[in-house]
């Protein structure tokens, strides 16, 4: 084995058959998954299991190497794995081209794993592997990484922070109105014609409504009126789509939205009496106009940037791009309703035609407000929640993740830290590292204690199980499933059902909560009945000590909280002070001024997690970061927090 | 949108077209084809440079298979220039590669001015010998020294990167690097304490006691802001609040204005107080930049970047033109707001940004001329965006290797973390001075180890530190690595030094000074200016 003598002598030859013995899971084949999945080739891992439910896309190619040209509308994670064994033919990789949230990996799959690593863009799976995890008792490695900032950490139940510990940050929303009648920001008008208008004409009838438009509180009368003409509206254009794909169609789309609805809102006084009155659009005035008015650019700007992709479109040329893609969008509507009726496209980013559509709408329905107009470079972030992306950066946290791999296989959790790699004009460190963190004393998620157990949910009742619990000291419980009551002491109805009947099946998580508030998620194992040797459960795992576990962790969250008002009670004494997070006093300066000196190891210069743990003590207003001259403000690269991104994110609040 | 447009779509969100464009032109040479070095050309041909060479006399040994992802079982016994470029180069069919199976010496040798031709050099594996010689080459442009042609001399950047075990080092040397897109997070400069005319006329243009409530909801934050300091400003002798108690004041009485909770506007104006009780001022960095000899002595072959410094330094010593402030910004954060008065103050803001890039522009103008440079050499976009980013100009005047290895700034080297390894990576070289190879490389890497902290305390005594810097457990792992490279401290390594070469390539957000450390078995790292 000459080919390993290097890693032999770096980390031990012990170390490296653990590696080779290791059976690793790796969620996600993107950025930071194929410098992962090369980087655990190389390090001798021969058990690996890649699974990732994307295609390969043309923008992906600037920093996913392992994908090329030809593999573009192929999965992810099935070239991934093919790439990798070209190197290593030796290592034993299976790939699924799946969903992880799909029902077949249980918790007892995880459980089959001793390592497993996200490499994730998006916060839901992001969540799901966390809790999967968690009740598996798996240790987790989560990365993440947005432009030149990065992260990894590692979550190992009860003994590290869990990925929800603390709180996400949740996509904004909107009020109905502000989008179909009020705008005044350029994103109201993007997400009208990303979320409404593109749904509408390229849609099902039954996603109409998307989650980013929350229905305002309708006891209002004239809002109510006007949800109703909005409704009406709706309709109204829903009629035209069926001459789709004809001769005349985008100009009828084009004057109804742009010229009969908003005729029609502006016919509304009261709501123009403090607000600049829409100035409604029409088709052919547009396209006939011998001159070509310019957008909200200028002349000379609009020479000095050629790309037009980066400056913003005249009307006419609005116009066009509207009724091309529009067309083409139509067309190709048609050819997928040829095989499924039921077909709809959907918005991608990086789909030119469906970014082409939402940029002209959006940018009509702007000139149509005056509202400032946007590039379609800049409507593709806004619309695509785009998060810069480079190889850079994904190598240094794949890298990372690989060593905190090193020190879970090598038993060595207190080793391992969370790092993070910053920029920041003031901080001269790249990579900056802290202990992990202890778990949340209030997170709803990792502060139960999960048990499987296994019973025949065709003929076991809620009832059955109350009275399992019952034998264990469990009284006056009360039952849940995703946040729906099965029971409680004042809710019997369900009682006598079986399990199956209420969808409690296999793989689902059955929440309990006793007359002491000690919490244990049940992971339901549905098997045969005579399988269970006489009896109707089985359970994995000692009760009495997860209802120990739980008296503590009570007691912990009572602790905590009774230190959290002291901790407030000091901060009120002193307003020049701002609390951080481990409780320790410092005056503006030190917070918010550069960094001294150029020197200073990771340790040395903790991360304020100030604005991680924003239940306990909230991220630092702009307020009191302010310091230097206005045209001079600190820059605090370190307050990261985690949000949704390309891969986990870190967004720099100002 | 253009497939290229489309293929680099995520790291344009980044560093824009004008750095894309920078990269485009980018020639990097890589000296030996080692794991890191291959890494490093990866995330380098990714992004899109223009062209890359690699340098290697080796041939491919199992070794290299072991850490290299771009050796493969086939390249076993081949060049390693060779097989490292073909397998690099399927990475981006838009970059041009080249390959020479040559020791640098000997290309130097034949062609001494071979370096010229570069704008990065990165070299691994080299001997400390090497890596001196290479540097100072590169600190004069590549140029052949008995040729020193100061007219075309141009900065070449000279990077060092070196991986052993789990430890990997990086050090970036060049004369000079000035940035003029240093992304700072916030570039809004509002002017608050100190309104120019159509700004405070702006802020007198809301009727504060207005009927309406929505009216009265919409006044943008910036004219409360505004009126309230107006107000104060009346009372205390025209000076803006200074102390903390007096901001809290401020604070106070914008609050005390507030007609409802739902006045988010007063929110976001009491929020913005303290910022805006900053004084405006031109920032102590930016005070030295105008002050710096370059600037002084302009001539034909100034960087636009000091010509454009030495205008930006006339125009703000014409306190008619300027008031003795850097042009304004001209761009403002987003606020509640109707929006016609939004688009108002924006283009408020706008119009005197584009009055101070005009002014500027006028001084530009005349030292080109003054210079014997064509008029519009300097072209107008770049100067608005130095004008507008004109409070956060950086420049980094790197020590060269020279320097360093005569004076080593070992005080800029936290000793509780990270000094150690710097104080070993030197015994290291030291060592192979002494012996011709590197630590651990011997039949018995233990044999290696009293000998290397030898070394060690030598050096230490000449720095005159305490022979207890290092411990001998560290001397002991080094020796244990036996220069040997594994992959994912290579990949590892890889990736940070790629992105400091892409910021300084690109010209774009600023690149870390001079020399990074890290240790994967304590996650340790560090970046210090030795
Ligand atoms: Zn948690």
């Amino acid at each position: 084995m000459a080919r390993e003598t290097h890693l032999e002598t770096t980390i031990g030859t012990s170390l490296v058959r653990a590696v080779a013995d290791a059976k690793v899971l790796m969620v996600g084949a993107g950025g930071i998954g194929c410098e992962l999945l090369k980087n655990l080739v190389m390090s001798g891992f021969k058990n690996i299991e890649v699974i990732d439910l994307d295609t390969i896309d043309l923008s992906n190619l600037n920093r996913q190497f392992l994908f090329q040209k030809q593999h573009i509308k192929k999965s992810k994670a099935h070239v991934a794995k093919e790439s990798a064994l070209a190197f290593n033919p030796n290592a034993n990789i299976i790939s699924r081209h799946q969903n992880i949230k799909e029902q077949e990996f249980s918790v007892d799959w995880f459980k089959g794993f001793d390592l497993v690593m996200n490499a994730l863009d998006n916060l839901d799976a992001r969540r799901h592997v966390n809790k999967m995890c968690l009740a598996a008792n798996v240790p987790l490695i989560e990365s993440g990484t947005a432009g030149y900032l990065g992260q990894v950490t590692v979550i190992q139940k009860d003994k590290t922070e869990c990925f929800d510990c603390q709180p996400k940050e949740t996509p904004k929303t909107f009020p109905v109105c502000t989008i179909r009648s009020t705008p005044s920001t350029p994103i109201h008008c993007i997400v009208w014609a990303k979320s409404y208008l593109f749904g509408l004409l390229f849609g099902n009838a039954e996603d109409d409504d998307d989650e980013v438009l929350v229905k305002e509180d309708s006891n209002d009368d004239d809002i109510a009126k006007e949800l109703a003409a909005l409704a009406a509206e709706s309709q109204a254009l829903k009629e035209i789509l069926a001459s789709m794909d004809t001769e005349g169609f985008a100009e009828r789309v084009f004057n109804k939205v742009f010229f009969t609805d908003i005729h029609r809102l502006r016919s509304m006084e009261d709501m123009w009496k403090t607000r600049k009155p829409p100035t409604p659009l029409k088709y052919d005035e547009i396209l006939h106009q011998t001159e070509d008015l310019p957008g909200a650019m200028d002349a000379t700007t609009l020479e000095a940037v050629t790309l037009k992709d980066q400056r913003v479109w005249t009307l006419r040329e609005t116009v066009q791009v509207f009724s091309e893609s529009l067309e083409k969008l139509s067309t190709r509507l048609k050819e997928m309703r040829e095989t499924d009726p039921e077909a709809s496209v959907q918005f991608d980013k990086d789909d030119a035609e469906t970014l082409d559509f939402v940029t002209a709408t959006a940018n009509l329905r702007a000139h149509v407000y005056g509202i400032e107009e946007k590039s379609r470079f800049q409507v593709k972030a806004m619309a695509g929640n785009i998060i810069p992306a480079i190889a850079t950066t994904n190598a240094i946290i794949a890298g990372m993740m690989v060593m905190l791999a090193f020190k879970i296989i090598n038993k060595r959790l207190a080793d391992c830290k969370t790092s993070y790699l910053v920029y920041g004009r003031h901080r001269p460190q790249l990579i900056v590292s802290e202990p992990l963190a202890k778990p949340n004393p209030k997170c709803y998620i990792c502060r139960n204690s999960y048990l499987a157990i296994k019973t025949d949910t065709k003929t076991t009742t809620v009832q059955d199980l109350i009275d399992l619990l019952e034998g264990y000291s469990i009284s006056d419980v009360e039952i849940q499933e995703s946040g729906r009551v099965i029971y409680d002491p004042d809710f019997d109805d369900n009682a006598s059902k079986t399990l199956v009947s209420l969808q409690l099946t296999d793989g689902k998580f059955v929440e309990v909560v006793d007359e002491d508030d000690r919490k244990i998620i049940l992971c339901l194992k549905d098997v045969d009945m005579d399988s269970l040797d006489g009896e109707r459960f089985q359970i994995e795992g000692d009760v009495e000590e997860a209802l120990e576990q739980q008296t503590q962790m009570k007691q912990q969250l009572r602790d905590a909280e009774a230190a959290e008002q002291q901790a407030a009670h000091v901060h009120e004494e002193d307003p020049d002070v701002i609390m951080t997070d481990d409780n320790r006093k410092r005056k503006h300066d030190e917070i918010s001024g550069p960094t001294s000196g150029t020197s200073g190891s990771g340790e040395e210069a903790p991360l304020k997690k100030s604005s991680l743990t924003s239940t306990a003590h909230p991220p630092l207003a702009e307020d009191e970061v302010g310091n230097g001259s206005s045209t001079e403000q600190a820059v605090d690269v370190d307050e990261v927090v985690m949000v949704d991104g390309e891969s986990f994110n870190v967004v720099v609040l100002d | 949108m253009d497939a290229k447009t489309q293929k680099y779509d995520r790291q344009l969100r980044l560093w824009g077209s004008s750095g894309q464009e920078a990269l485009e032109s980018a020639h990097i040479l890589l000296i030996n084809a080692s794991a890191v070095g291959c890494e490093i050309l990866k995330n380098l041909i990714l992004p899109g440079i223009g062209q890359f060479t690699i340098v290697d006399p080796g041939t491919v040994s199992q070794n290299d298979i072991g850490s290299n992802f771009f050796l493969d079982f086939d390249s076993l016994g081949k060049q390693r220039a060779e097989r490292a470029y073909e397998l690099l180069g399927e990475l981006n069919e838009d970059v041009k590669g080249n390959w020479a199976a040559k020791d640098i010496h000997s290309i130097l040798k034949e062609d001494p001015g071979y370096l010229a031709q570069f704008s990065t050099v990165i070299a691994t594996d080299i001997t400390r010998e090497t890596a001196e010689k290479l540097a100072a080459l590169c600190w004069v442009g590549g140029q052949d020294a008995n040729n020193r042609n100061p007219a075309g001399k141009k900065n070449i950047t000279f990077v060092w990167v070196k991986t052993v075990g789990l430890f990997g080092a990086a050090r970036i040397a060049v004369p000079e690097h000035t940035i003029v897109e240093t992304h700072p997070d916030n570039v809004a400069d509002l002017r608050i304490d100190t309104p120019f005319p159509e700004l405070s006329a702006f802020a007198q243009s809301f009727d504060f006691d207005t009927e309406d409530s929505l009216e009265f909801g919409h006044i943008p934050y910036v004219a409360i802001l505004l009126n309230y300091m107006d107000k104060w400003k009346q009372t205390h002798n025209g000076k803006i609040p200074s102390t903390y108690a007096e901001k809290n004041e401020l604070k106070a009485n914008i609050r005390a204005g507030m007609r409802s909770v739902d006045d988010e506007n007063f929110d976001e104006a009491i929020s913005s107080v303290l910022r805006s009780c900053q004084p405006t001022t031109i920032p102590s960095e930016i005070k030295a930049l105008v002050n710096d000899p370059k600037c002084e002595h302009l001539n034909a072959e100034s960087e636009n970047f000091w010509i454009l410094t030495r205008a930006l330094r006339d125009y703000v010593n014409d306190h008619t033109k300027s008031d003795g402030l850097l042009p304004l910004s001209g761009t403002i954060p987003d606020m509640k707001a109707q929006t016609d008065s939004y688009v108002t103050l924006q283009s408020i803001y706008k119009t005197k940004a584009k009055q101070d890039v005009q002014e500027v522009s006028k001084v530009v103008e005349s030292l080109l001329s003054s210079l014997g440079l064509a008029a519009g050499s300097i072209s107008q976009q770049e100067i608005e965006t130095f004008c507008k980013f004109s409070a956060f100009l950086k420049v980094i005047r790197y020590r060269s290797l020279e320097e360093e290895y005569h004076q080593p700034n070992t005080k800029q080297i936290d000793p509780d973390s990270v000094f150690p390894y710097y104080v070993l990576l030197r015994a290291s070289d030291s060592f192979y001075d002494d012996h011709g190879r590197y630590p651990g490389e011997g039949e018995n890497w233990e044999d290696d180890v009293d000998q290397l902290h030898a070394n060690v305390g030598t050096l230490l005594q000449s720095w005159g530190i305490a022979n207890d810097a290092v411990s001998k457990d560290l001397t002991h792992e080094i020796c244990r690595y036996g220069n040997g490279a594994i992959h994912n401290i290579a990949s590892l390594i890889g990736g940070v030094v790629s992105q400091e070469i892409i910021k300084l390539s690109t010209r774009q957000y600023i690149p870390m000074n001079n020399t990074f450390l890290f240790d994967g078995a304590r996650s340790v790292s560090a970046v210090f200016a030795v």
